[in-house]
């Protein structure tokens, strides 16, 4: 519960700043292409879907990779430095299943949870922009919605965000694990923590986009 | 109880241990020195199965640990608890979290038993009502202390200690040293200890083992091991030109031509660096060399003593008016 806590909760509110920007956009850049085709009532399903099936999982992945992804790799690579892990060794207990265990677990939870709020929040965002500024009809945005997400939308992007959990996790975990034992290892590891899981992500989003389509 | 025999260990390619033969008494105080980098600290987890060597074998009771990892590993180490050099506190942890650690995690203890015996092990280890703070409120010898708590409140069989007092000022590093000694006098358990700080060592361990070039130089008690006569063990233990001394040094005993002797303030005769131990027998008889060199420039009244050799040696004399101390102690230096 408490890593849930802390990759889950304490990422919602960069992840609603996100979503929310990211909708806006969206209805921005999108109302004018499609206008040129006058089919500004299709802006709803335009973002509904970009959100649903890409935005929402990658763009969520990367704002918990860099916000308790980084935090994981220090944590456990302080620990690593100052001997905590050996002490846990010393007690006889698994570091493996003490640390890093609740940490797989609670990202492969609680990504998901922050995509499905990354796409309400962005698909609000649009409507905010879309409906109320741009001036597109409130019914045609909302029904464009309804007809053009279909349930294998939905849980492609739930597959997606539960895979970026466990990458960002997993990665996060061992690059802290196995830092050397120095300032800047401790450094180094981070980085490379962050970077990995952002390249790991979006390979894996072009992987499963590949399989699901 | 552990015993470590032909035991090589490489680290980046250079060799650290070189075919370590060591047996560790059972029940006794031993500490292991040596010069930085000799692989110490690397030993001494290859003692608790941290490090696989590369060839030889760890034996701990007639259980060989080198090749075991995971359950039965784990199972040795249930008999063994550690004390880090940084005392390895979980920092997000309190004092009294840190303490019921094991206890909750290994034992899977619940309940008010948890609180009793973790206040007790702080009471001992001096840091009653504590049990609130974080390891990031204490200053270094708190948290020894505290590493100290949670490494006996499993009561272990076997306490490895990694250089316990690093870092710490002279008098802290003597209270944790007294509170190591008082705690293994107590609980009996078997105790290796990692350390540099010379001459204390010799006060409070049963043996003393040397490491050098990556094999035991030597391993003997306290007391044979500052008699030998290796020219480089010596000079390792009688850095700054002093040797450590059991008994209290109290003063100097000054012999005239006419035979007579009396005992002299040490302070207005020869002076050695002072440190208090643990009495020894008056029975034992002691005789070490002090280098004359490190004397202060008032041991030059000391020549007006008939000429005799330049060994120390204990007798039992009244106390003296030396400061601080309670023995009933004084040396002799007769010259040659």
């Amino acid at each position: 519960m408490k890593q849930l806590h802390f990759i889950g909760y304490r990422s919602t509110f960069v992840v609603v700043l996100t979503a929310g920007f990211t909708g806006m956009v969206l209805a921005l850049q999108g109302y004018y292409s499609l206008r040129k085709f006058g089919s500004e009532g299709l802006l709803g399903s335009a973002v509904a879907l970009s959100m649903i099936r890409e935005l929402g999982p990658v763009l969520a992945a990367l704002m918990v990779t860099a916000r308790a992804g980084s935090a994981m790799t220090a944590e456990i690579g302080i620990m690593r430095i100052t001997e905590q892990i050996d002490a846990l060794d010393t007690m006889a207990i698994n570091p493996l299943q003490y640390l890093v265990a609740p940490k797989l677990v609670a990202g492969v939870l609680g990504v998901p949870l922050l995509v499905a709020i990354f796409d309400v929040v962005g698909i609000y965002g649009g409507s905010l922009v879309g409906v109320d500024l741009l001036g597109v009809s409130e019914g045609a945005y909302w029904n464009s919605i309804e007809s053009a997400v279909e349930w294998k939308d939905v849980y492609g992007g739930i597959l997606k965000s539960i895979s970026f959990g466990l990458i960002v996790s997993w990665v996060c975990c061992y690059k802290g694990f196995y830092t050397r034992q120095s300032a800047e290892g401790l450094g180094s590891a981070t980085t490379e923590a962050v970077v990995l899981s952002s390249v790991l992500i979006l390979v894996g989003d072009y992987v499963l986009t590949s399989v699901l389509l | 109880m552990i015993k470590l025999v032909g035991v090589e260990k490489t680290l980046g390619g250079q060799p650290v241990l070189q075919g370590i033969d060591l047996s560790i008494p059972v029940g006794k105080l031993t500490t292991i020195i040596g010069r930085s980098g000799e692989g110490k600290s690397v030993l001494l987890k290859h003692m608790i199965g941290l490090m696989q060597p590369d060839r030889g074998e760890v034996w701990v009771g007639d259980v060989e640990i080198s090749r075991l990892s995971g359950t039965p590993l784990n199972d040795v180490r249930k008999q063994f608890a550690m004390l880090f050099q940084g005392a390895a506190l979980f920092d997000s942890l309190s004092v009294f979290e840190n303490v019921a650690f094991p206890l909750r995690e290994k034992l899977r203890m619940k309940g008010p038993e948890v609180g009793r015996r973790v206040e007790e092990k702080l009471e001992e280890v001096g840091l009653a009502g504590m049990g609130h703070k974080f390891p990031a409120e204490l200053s270094g010898g708190m948290r020894k202390r505290a590493g100290l708590a949670r490494a006996l409140v499993m009561e272990p069989e076997i306490i490895l200690f990694d250089e316990p007092t690093t870092g710490l000022d002279p008098l802290m590093a003597k209270s944790i040293h007294d509170l190591i000694v008082t705690m293994h006098r107590r609980f009996g358990f078997t105790a290796v200890m990692v350390s540099h700080e010379i001459p204390e060592i010799f006060a409070i361990s049963d043996w003393v083992a040397m490491l050098r070039k990556g094999k035991i130089a030597l391993m003997a008690t306290a007391a044979e091991f500052q008699r030998t006569t290796d020219p480089e063990i010596h000079e390792f233990i009688s850095v700054g030109g002093t040797v450590a001394l059991p008994g209290s040094l109290v003063g100097v005993r000054r012999s005239t031509k006419d035979g007579k002797s009396q005992v002299g303030d040490g302070g207005r005769r020869v002076r050695v660096r002072r440190h208090v131990v643990p009495r020894v027998s008056v029975d034992q008889a002691r005789e070490t060399r002090v280098d004359r060199r490190r004397a202060s420039t008032k041991s030059r009244r000391s020549s007006t003593a008939p000429r005799g050799s330049n060994r120390v040696r204990r007798s039992k004399s009244p106390a003296s008016k030396s400061a601080g101390s309670e023995g009933l102690r004084s040396l002799r230096i007769v010259r040659r």
